[in-house]
């Protein structure tokens, strides 16, 4: 379920499929708004979960973190991280087509956090550049 | 003029359950009637409605011809499909309280329209028995011995919401409760006043009145005085409720 | 510690996020979002609202403000466990969501769960008594269809009177 209202470009298809065809490591990418309607996903066959459901989970999560943040005064949450026993989850604020959207990366446990999270920065950062 | 009365359906869910959804807005809806030339009534109950609508011959067609094509509804069936002289109802009138007796408008309606239940098709029967059956239910008014339970809480937009009517439905939707501990309880007013409301459940029809034989087994948790929780009385301190 | 949890569940804009704001000592801890779709205000929750009342020195009421679209429906389960009461909150001058309302019902079961629970219409200061009447018809037709023998009454989360009304009446009912 979707709202309908942010265009699926071309461009934003084309990263992410070349995002996961240059890291095999990664099992899961969604985009949604802020407030937990799915834009796109893109997930292996390993992991089964419903669009809308990851969309909201992703929403309260990244707005769960900045208000965690921000109430311990350490200013607004850049990225939200979950080490999980088989892989990590990553959670980070993009702006698409002018719209504030939270991108979520799942990464296996073949892949180094260090490199999920700069990889996961910099396709926000790419988002970013889509017009 | 006019005069149409039918019997129909609340829609049912996805979940099959049958709804009144809905209801609100045709409440709203119908209120347009009363600023028109449309007299007569709109009743709602255990899923069906019941409509008469008395008006100008064009205007009432034109209105039910409406109506019978709103999926807020289904299986309309009329009962009366009339020209009329004079009217029956002085104004619109509107009752979509579940559990209301609501046979002074039916009663009006038989009697008016001289309407012989008997010769109503099964169907026809079928659906004003949702509305006809409250003619013969007697209930009796003296509560003394017995024992009493809401079913269901009130509309507390036509029963008062003043802390004792508040406190006296707390009471009798957890469990029954013998009319006399209700008098001496002296928490819910005089014997009058708690004759009154329970007056008033019972034409909500959702009181149920049983003979105190019968919960045997309850009364002694009736009468056995519950200690109030340290978290109760700490809410109670913080409201500033005495 | 003796700390009881008042769960909010409802529509977006029933006004979870304001009654939470309105009953809660401290600043409540919100989870919002700026909005995508047209919901009548800018902001929505995303999260849990959270706020507390403190009642002594080891007792505490929290209250957890959750979204009632099905797609949190993970956010129930936080809030799911050894609950004092469930508000469920609607708003009135929408056709409520029924199929929702039946989940969330379905989900919290409080007629077996034994939880007490009250339905509060909000927005209906200006409503048509008829029809506010008649909505708590719709409304109390789907308690019964789940066995949930609970009041609906009308509240205004903004005012501090009203809210409270509300914790009396559920006080009350927990007795």
């Amino acid at each position: 379920m979707s709202n309908g209202k942010v265009t699926v470009k071309p461009k934003l298809l084309q990263l992410i499929e070349s995002f996961c065809e240059n890291n095999k490591e990664v099992v899961l990418v969604s985009l949604c708004t802020t407030d937990g309607f799915p834009i796109e996903y893109f997930s292996t066959d390993e992991l089964n979960a419903e669009a809308d459901k990851l969309a909201a989970i992703s929403s309260t999560i990244s707005a769960l973190s900045d208000s965690s943040s921000r109430q311990m005064n350490q200013g607004q949450c850049g990225i939200t991280i979950i080490e999980a026993a088989f892989g990590n989850i990553l959670f980070v604020k993009a702006t698409y087509l002018g719209t504030q959207c939270v991108l979520t990366v799942v990464a296996n446990i073949k892949m180094n956090l260090a490199a999920a999270r700069y990889k996961t920065k910099n396709l926000s950062q790419d988002f970013s550049s889509i017009s | 003029m006019k005069c149409i009365a039918y019997i129909s359906k609340a829609p049912l869910t996805k979940s099959g359950v049958c709804l009144p959804i809905g209801l609100s807005d045709i409440v709203k809806a119908s209120n347009r009637n009363q600023r028109s030339n449309m007299t007569g009534f709109l009743c709602y109950r255990q899923g069906y409605y019941f409509q008469v609508i008395e008006g100008p011959h064009k205007e009432v067609e034109q209105l039910v011809l409406k109506i019978s094509t709103d999926s807020r509804h289904s299986e309309p069936c009329i009962l009366i499909d009339r020209r009329i002289y004079k009217r029956c109802f002085r104004e619109w009138k509107v009752s979509v309280f579940d559990f209301v007796d609501q046979s002074q408008l039916f009663k009006q309606f038989i009697k008016n329209y001289k309407v012989d239940a008997a010769s109503f098709s099964e169907q026809q029967k079928l659906g004003i028995q949702k509305f006809y059956d409250l003619k013969n239910l007697s209930y009796s008014k003296n509560y003394e011995g017995k024992n009493l339970r809401l079913i269901a809480w009130p509309d507390l937009n036509q029963i008062s919401q003043s802390q004792t009517i508040i406190n006296l439905c707390v009471k009798l939707t957890k469990k029954p409760y013998l009319f006399d501990q209700l008098v001496d309880d002296e928490l819910f007013g005089t014997r009058d006043q708690v004759i009154e409301a329970l007056d008033k459940f019972q034409n909500l029809g959702i009181l149920t009145v049983t003979e105190s034989e019968i919960v045997k087994q309850q009364e002694s948790e009736i009468i056995r005085i519950k200690n109030p929780s340290s978290f109760f009385c700490a809410i109670k301190k913080f409201l500033g409720v005495r | 510690m003796n700390y009881q949890k008042l769960a909010i569940i409802g529509e977006v804009g029933a006004g979870k996020t304001q009654i939470v704001r309105t009953l809660s000592e401290i600043s409540p801890f919100g989870t919002e979002a700026k909005s995508t779709i047209d919901i009548g205000k800018k902001n929505t929750t995303v999260g849990i609202d959270y706020g507390r009342i403190t009642l002594s020195d080891d007792m505490a009421l929290g209250l957890y403000g959750v979204p009632g679209q099905e797609r949190y429906s993970f956010l129930w389960e936080f809030v799911n466990q050894s609950l004092w009461g469930l508000l469920i909150l609607i708003k009135y001058g929408e056709t409520p969501d029924y199929e929702n309302l039946d989940k969330m019902l379905a989900f919290f079961s409080p007629e077996k769960s034994q939880t007490t629970c009250i339905v509060a219409i909000t927005h209906c200061e200006d409503g048509d008594k008829l029809s506010i009447a008649a909505l708590g018809q719709e409304i109390r037709a789907m308690l019964m269809h789940h066995n949930v023998v609970a009041p609906v009454i009308n509240i205004d989360p903004r005012s501090k009177e009203s809210a409270k009304s509300l914790l009396v009446l559920f006080n009350a009912l927990n007795n």
